[in-house]
């Protein structure tokens, strides 16, 4: 039959960004930015939305995709400030740990994912490799909508001080 | 590497082909309750392995050459489990399953070796070894020889490595060479010769439905004889001089034949096969299966079938040494894949000495007596063990505190646990029985216990009584007319009549008939078209005290005259327009005209006793004559006022009536809505039998209760119809199929499945049906049903046996045939009344529930309509050239067609044509045969019966085509591969695959099998570049094999100064579907066709249309480096299409045309809500189906409510339950094009709107019921800048002969213009 699937979804990317490093950590660190970029994105709730973001921030946060509805509830578990960002969920649809870090570079700042999941039966019938596919398109596009959200960012601060 | 026996080869056989079985795993569980050194064990295990090949080897497969490897890099290991913290039930839980945990005998020894601690820091040992090099004997001999080695190193004495000897490898030698001995070969033939003739399919009644393919899963049932049977049993044998196992077996084959009521049983036995004293410390699997043969008849006593099975036993054990595998080969049973070969009934009588005192250590019993071993103290640990080897397998031999113990071993996917605790207690009562009175016959000894009989009887009779309202039909009628005059009580298309017109009417024509032709207490014929003066007839007829007998207007003449002959009609009614009908002079005929205008003065009303006849009904006789069955009103009433109360009707149920009224049917049709105040609404006959005109006859009546046959129904969903949400159905008249059924619930308001002969009046039960397997229900108010065996005994519950009825709808019998009646009527042992031998089978089942499986006799029933096959042959007989005849219904296509073989007279001649024609004049539509084969001689069996099973199996294709047969041994043996795939023998070496029902699937099977029998590398795009038996043969010669390109595949080259077409797959990867187009486009044009790479790799899939697009644009611009260019798809193929013109534009280059057909726009709408993986697959499921021309409708939220694991498994198990796949289908390749599917369908989902300038023409099926806007979405995508072109056809036939011409020929103008013009912009046109 099948081959065999691994267990755990993991998915690497790494790309750039035209911005300085205080910028693009400052955005996607903050989960309450997800809905300006990430296309999956439903609706958020922010538990103690008076507490400044930091390890220990507490969230519940619903995507929807590949026509199911998921929630999870998410816990950061490290903010080293312009560097490293790693959150994960203590509940929901299928446990997940994701990590961010951040190198600044010439032309801006080097983001670096690393995402693991284990979706179980979450996905029915539907291959992991067939969801690791979809993830990853679904992810490259959403880094094509923030590098333009930078960019439009960038031409909006530029017409502000011309 | 050693040789292995044919015994053990079957068993490494049957591991492989069902890794997951542990069938064959021997187990030994011990608690060791004393201190024990476990490195020690493991020291003296390995010690045992040293002196013994067997503990030594793993199998290996070579070419299909199985031998045994010695293995010494696979020392014997104690493997300890972490289980000191767990409780009784939890450690219970991890044993068992250890024990069954299936071998891999190619990588792993026989033989494991479990040790678990315990709470009570004791330890559970547990032994489990696999059959194939292993047997219950050897694991006397291990664990003999392990505490004899325990015992030596915990004593500090040395242990020598005493290689034994023989070993089982000269076993083995000295086996074969003895195989070739004259002794051997007499003994084979011996055994072969008692087995000749045998019936080797055992069919026991199943809870669940027999799985196409026997998994070897199972598990257990333990339970033991009470001690007075014990001894009564031992008494028995001794006085009646047999031994203890003979007379258990004895019995266990009369339980078998009272479960199955086959006389002709055969059991299969073990035998230890160590004849030989000087094998009997050899550790091995010597074991042989031998079998032993009842014979019964209806008078066969127990004392005549012990002496039988004595000889058959002492014959079987002098013949041991021949190998049952061999037996097998030479018998040549029907292959079964859900059977094992030969024997399903297995008995044992284990009785080792060398266990003499670990008996209790192999029975579930509560004795933990424990016993001293190698020092060391062990108490049983019982654990499962061989479960699933056969359906049923008792196996017996220890005896604790004087009573016998037994095991009922059998296939869980075959018996639920209930079923087995029931067959244990009638191996108790039966025993009891036959010990007591051994000169019983054994067909009449008790079976049932006391409370069994209880439990049947309680289900048989209806706990509902009821008291109708009226004693006749036409006074319900009349009741309900005083109570609601001014309701319509029925209506045709063009006339509707009130209560007390009908009333009116009705009385009118009564008074006529009473007064004109004096009919009270006679029969009135009957013969008219469909319409409300039909209704108004009948309870004209039955006002008048007489009974009616109907003749359709179409029923052929000679049979309407014998009717008529036999009814002693007073009258004969026809319709003002019925000329063909003749009756004989005798009978005085009027017609409706003529009884509406006469004019008699009124009269009181006729009175009518309950016993009157109500109706006469002639069904098919099998002495070629029909038989009327006559109905009292007594009956009939019964089967109304029963309805009324159960399920119930409400007063404004309006019915639709389909039946023809003939068929009994038509009685509840016609009377029970106008006896509850509701609405009888008459199709005419040409609407009952055309599906588009009774789709259309249900929306304008609108009917809330329609009770056609399941074939009715089958007929509408064909024609497309899609269900009638608040329509309550009845269906009855012939078996249902549970697809149908699950089909109807989702599509009606509700389903009840009725079930009666027109003997007990219409329906004597009835349920709703709410899903699951369909059944008959419980019986309906007033009614008593029984199953039955051949000796009129009642069976067990889930046993099937035939179907008898009593109570108030036993009807009067046959008019005028009083010795046919005696013989289906008979005297009721069970209350007042008569017992009805329905000739049906049934049974009641786990849930108490009837089930009825079909006849007992040779009466079968098409479309509803009962047929007496008999009645057929004898019509055919008559035919002067023929000279012998059998009738055989077939499923064909998935319905069951009549199949008549014929042989003619000697000298004679005679055509299908003639014969049907012949029948015509005596016989209805449905009881023509649709196929013809002559045959030379009739098969016959060695009683001298025919023999239907050796009848050839009918060939569908056309015999008036020129057959081109092959000219070359390749071609011969391509043909030989169609042959088998397509399932036809009339196939020429120019016929192409696509035409004669080849399709995708079909071509990958094809494939394979070209594949396996020619032994070359072919991949799937050969059955696509190559359609023909000769091509393929060419091709081959050439070493044209694989294609160059795996992704893009030339439909045709066409000519190099045209343009080409690209076309895209649709969702389900594959090009097939474009064979038909390519045919209808001019033949210089080049069409290329992409084919998805997931189909070959599955990782090779991608999950977006860009992607998808990007990788076939690279492709395109290598075939065609530039533009214009020409694209298409079907379904989703035309989004690709979109797609990739979209890149191609982006590149600057031209696209001239995109032909996207039926395509729905890839716009957000068109995405289905739920469109997860359980839609998908459920399309996936429908998609398999179309190309056969079936329909496979599986709801998402059916899958959804399936383990995830299982979803898959079932959609195959449903598709071949309608045969649209192959039992041995490829699972895997059907996997690898489901995930092609569900990427596509991910595809799709995630493709964003984009409104592009593509010049798209959309072909546009106009008949296809699924609505997704006018334009499928493409004015919402485009604008109004595209061309849409209408197709006749649904969404799937479009792609198909012959309705794909018409693309064809709209292509083959726009090709022709584009191939020079580049896109400018098109108003939208709509040709």
């Amino acid at each position: 039959m099948n081959k065999p699937q691994p267990r755990e979804l993991v998915i690497d990317i790494e790309y750039e960004i035209a911005a300085p490093v205080d910028d693009v950590f400052a955005f996607i660190c903050n989960p309450e930015n997800d809905k300006h970029w990430q296309s999956s994105f439903d609706s958020i709730k922010m538990h103690n939305p008076d507490t400044p973001l930091g390890v220990g921030t507490t969230y519940t946060i619903h995507f929807r995709f590949l026509s199911r509805k998921l929630h999870f509830d998410s816990l950061i578990t490290g903010y080293d400030i312009n560097k490293r960002y790693t959150y994960e969920t203590t509940s929901g649809s299928l446990p997940f740990k994701g990590v961010f870090e951040f190198t600044p570079t010439a032309k801006g700042t080097l983001v670096k994912w690393h995402f693991a999941a284990i979706p179980g039966k979450f996905f029915g019938i539907i291959p992991k490799s067939l969801i690791k596919k979809s993830m990853e398109k679904r992810v490259w596009e959403d880094v094509e909508g923030l590098k333009r959200y930078f960019n439009e960012k960038r031409h909006i601060e530029q017409l502000a001080t011309a | 590497m050693s040789q292995v026996t044919d015994m053990q080869k079957g068993l490494y056989y049957i591991q492989q082909t069902q890794p997951s079985t542990n069938a064959y795993n021997v187990a030994f569980g011990t608690k060791i309750t004393s201190t024990v050194c476990l490195k020690t064990l493991e020291v003296a295990f390995q010690h045992v392995q040293k002196n013994n090949v067997v503990l030594r080897q793993t199998f290996t497969d070579l070419k299909g050459e199985i031998n045994t490897l010695e293995r010494p890099d696979l020392p014997i290991k104690l493997q300890q489990h972490n289980t000191a913290n767990l409780g009784e039930e939890s450690l219970k839980l991890i044993v068992e399953a250890t024990a069954k945990s299936p071998f891999n005998l190619n990588k792993e020894l026989c033989l494991r070796v479990d040790i678990f601690p315990t709470l009570s820091q004791e330890h559970v040992m547990l032994i489990t070894a696999h059959h194939a090099n292993f047997d219950f004997w050897s694991l006397a001999l291990l664990l003999e020889q392990v505490a004899s080695a325990y015992q030596h190193i915990i004593n500090g004495q040395e242990q020598n490595e005493t290689r034994q000897t023989p070993q089982f490898t000269d076993v083995i030698t000295q086996l074969k060479t003895t195989q070739q001995t004259e002794k051997y070969q007499q003994a084979k033939a011996a055994v072969v010769a008692n087995l000749t003739g045998a019936n080797t399919q055992l069919t026991l009644s199943t809870d669940f439905i027999r799985p196409q393919v026997n998994r070897y899963q199972g598990t257990s049932f333990s339970f033991s004889i009470p001690a007075h049977i014990t001894a009564l049993i031992k008494e028995t044998a001794k006085t009646q001089n047999v031994t203890t196992y003979m007379l258990l077996l004895s019995v266990y084959q009369v339980l078998l034949h009272r479960y199955t009521g086959q006389n002709d049983i055969l059991v299969g036995s073990p035998t230890a096969g160590r004849e030989k004293r000087k094998f009997h410390q050899v550790m091995g699997n010597f074991v042989n299966t031998i079998i032993t043969r009842s014979t019964i008849t209806s008078k066969t006593h127990f004392s005549d079938m012990l002496q039988h099975t004595y000889s058959q036993v002492v014959e079987a054990i002098r013949h041991q040494a021949v190998m049952f595998p061999q037996v097998v080969e030479a018998i040549k049973p029907k292959h079964d894949k859900s059977r094992t070969p030969l024997i399903q009934a297995h008995f044992a009588w284990d009785k080792l000495p060398q266990f003499a005192q670990f008996e209790h250590f192999f029975s579930q019993t509560t004795n933990k007596k424990s016993i001293d071993w190698a020092g060391l103290t062990l108490e049983p640990y019982w654990v499962p063990q061989q479960e699933g080897q056969f359906d049923l397998a008792l196996e017996m031999g220890a005896e604790i505190d004087g009573e016998l113990t037994a095991t009922l071993k059998y296939r869980q996917d075959l018996f639920s646990a209930d079923s087995m605790a029931q067959f244990s207690d009638n191996f108790v009562q039966l025993l009891n029985s036959l010990c007591r009175n051994p000169t019983q016959n054994i067909n009449h000894a008790t079976l049932l216990t006391t409370e069994q009989t209880k439990q049947l009887l309680s289900v048989a009779h209806s706990p509902t009584i009821i008291t109708p309202r009226a004693k006749t039909v036409h006074a319900l009628f009349e009741r309900q007319a005083d109570l609601t005059p001014n309701k319509i009580a029925v209506q045709d298309i063009n006339t509707q009549l009130t209560y007390q017109e009908l009333d009116q009417q009705a009385s009118h024509i009564a008074n006529v008939l009473t007064q004109q032709y004096a009919v009270q207490g006679q029969q009135v014929g009957i013969c008219l078209h469909r319409d409300v003066n039909m209704l108004v007839s009948l309870l004209a007829i039955l006002k008048a005290g007489a009974g009616y007998v109907p003749i359709t207007p179409n029923m052929p003449i000679e049979r309407a005259n014998m009717i008529m002959e036999d009814a002693d009609l007073a009258v004969m009614i026809l319709g003002d327009d019925i000329t063909n009908l003749k009756p004989p002079h005798s009978i005085p005929t009027t017609t409706l005209n003529e009884l509406t205008n006469c004019h008699v003065k009124a009269a009181e009303h006729t009175l009518v006793a309950p016993s009157q006849t109500a109706y006469i009904i002639f069904t098919s006789g099998s002495t070629g004559r029909p038989k009327g069955v006559s109905v009292p009103h007594s009956c009939a009433v019964n089967c109304i006022e029963s309805i009324c109360h159960t399920p119930g009707i409400n007063p404004d149920e309006k019915l639709l009536a389909v039946a023809p009224f003939s068929f009994d049917i038509s009685v509840t049709e016609f009377f029970l809505p106008i006896s509850q105040g509701g609405q009888v609404m008459i199709a005419d006959t040409e609407t009952a039998t055309d599906p588009d005109k009774l789709i259309n006859a249900i929306k304008i009546f609108n009917p809330s209760l329609m009770q056609p046959t399941p074939s009715t129904w089958k007929m509408l969903y064909s024609a497309g119809w899609q269900g009638k949400k608040d329509l309550s159905i009845i269906s009855s008249g012939e078996p249902m199929p549970q697809t149908l059924a699950e089909q109807l619930i989702t599509d009606c308001a509700h389903l009840y499945t009725a079930y009666g002969p027109t003997e007990t009046t219409i329906w004597c039960s009835i349920i709703e049906y709410t899903g699951g397997p369909v059944t008959i229900g419980y019986p309906m108010a007033n009614t008593q049903m029984y199953i039955l065996d051949q000796n009129r005994e009642q069976v067990p519950q889930g046993v099937t046996g035939e179907i008898y009825i009593a109570g108030t709808c036993v009807t009067d019998g046959y008019y005028g045939k009083p010795e046919l009646t005696q013989k289906a009527y008979l005297p009721n042992p069970y209350g007042a009344g008569r017992l009805y031998k329905s000739g049906d089978l049934g049974r009641i089942n786990r849930d108490g529930l009837f089930e009825c499986s079909g006849r007992a006799d040779n009466q079968i029933k098409i479309r509803g309509f009962r047929i007496e096959l008999d009645d057929i042959e004898e019509n055919i007989r008559r035919i002067p050239q023929i000279h012998d005849t059998v009738v055989q219904p077939q499923i064909i296509n998935n319905e069951t067609a009549l199949v008549c073989y014929y042989v003619i007279n000697k000298g004679q001649s005679i055509g299908q044509k003639t014969i049907q024609s012949e029948l015509k004049q005596r016989l209805p539509n449905y009881m023509i045969p649709a196929f013809f084969v002559e045959i030379a001689v009739m098969p016959m069996t060695a009683n001298g019966k025919t023999d239907k099973k050796a009848l050839p199996k009918i060939n569908l294709t056309d015999n008036q085509r020129d057959i081109i047969a092959p000219t070359s041994p390749l071609e011969n043996a391509i043909m030989q591969q169609w042959q088998t795939v397509l399932q036809q023998t009339q196939i020429s070496i120019n016929d192409d695959f696509y035409d004669i029902g080849g399709h995708s699937l079909l071509a990958v099977k094809l494939t394979s099998k070209i594949k396996q029998t020619l032994n070359i590398d072919i991949d799937n795009q050969f059955t696509l570049n190559y359609t023909t038996v000769a091509a393929m043969a060419q091709a081959i010669e050439q070493g044209n094999l694989v294609a160059d390109n795996s992704m893009l595949v030339t439909l045709n080259k066409g000519e190099t100064d045209h343009t080409p077409l690209f076309l895209m797959h649709p969702i389900g990867g594959t090009v097939h579907c474009y064979m038909a187009l390519t045919q209808s486009i001019n033949k210089a044009q080049p069409v290329y066709a992409f084919q998805n790479p997931g189909i070959d790799d599955a990782d090779e899939a991608e999950v977006g249309i860009e992607e998808i697009a990007q990788k076939y644009v690279a492709e395109i611009r290598q075939q065609q480096p530039q533009g214009p260019y020409q694209l298409g798809g079907w379904c989703f193929g035309g989004v690709i299409a979109y797609e990739v013109a979209n890149q191609l534009q982006a590149m600057g280059e031209t696209v001239s045309g995109v032909y996207v057909f039926d395509t729905r726009a890839p716009i957000i709408a068109n995405h289905p809500d739920d469109g997860d993986d359980a839609t998908l697959l459920s399309w996936f499921a429908r998609d398999l189906a179309i190309p056969h021309g079936k329909t496979l409708h599986i709801p998402p939220e059916t899958l959804r409510k399936i383990e995830i694991d299982e979803q898959f498994a079932y959609v195959l198990d449903r598709a071949r339950a309608i045969d649209i796949i192959e039992t041995d289908a490829d699972e895997e390749k059907l996997m690898n094009y489901f995930q092609v599917y569900i990427a596509n369908g991910m595809a799709l989902q995630m493709y964003p709107e984009k409104s592009l300038n593509i010049p798209v023409t959309l072909y546009r099926a106009l008949d296809e019921p699924e609505d997704y806007g006018t334009y499928l979405g493409w004015d919402t995508l485009l604008g109004d800048a595209f061309t849409v072109v209408d197709i006749k056809g649904d969404h799937n036939t479009i792609m198909y002969k012959p309705l794909v011409t018409q693309i064809g020929n709209d292509l083959n103008t726009k090709l022709d213009n584009l191939t020079s013009t580049s896109h400018t912009e098109k108003e939208c046109t709509y040709e």
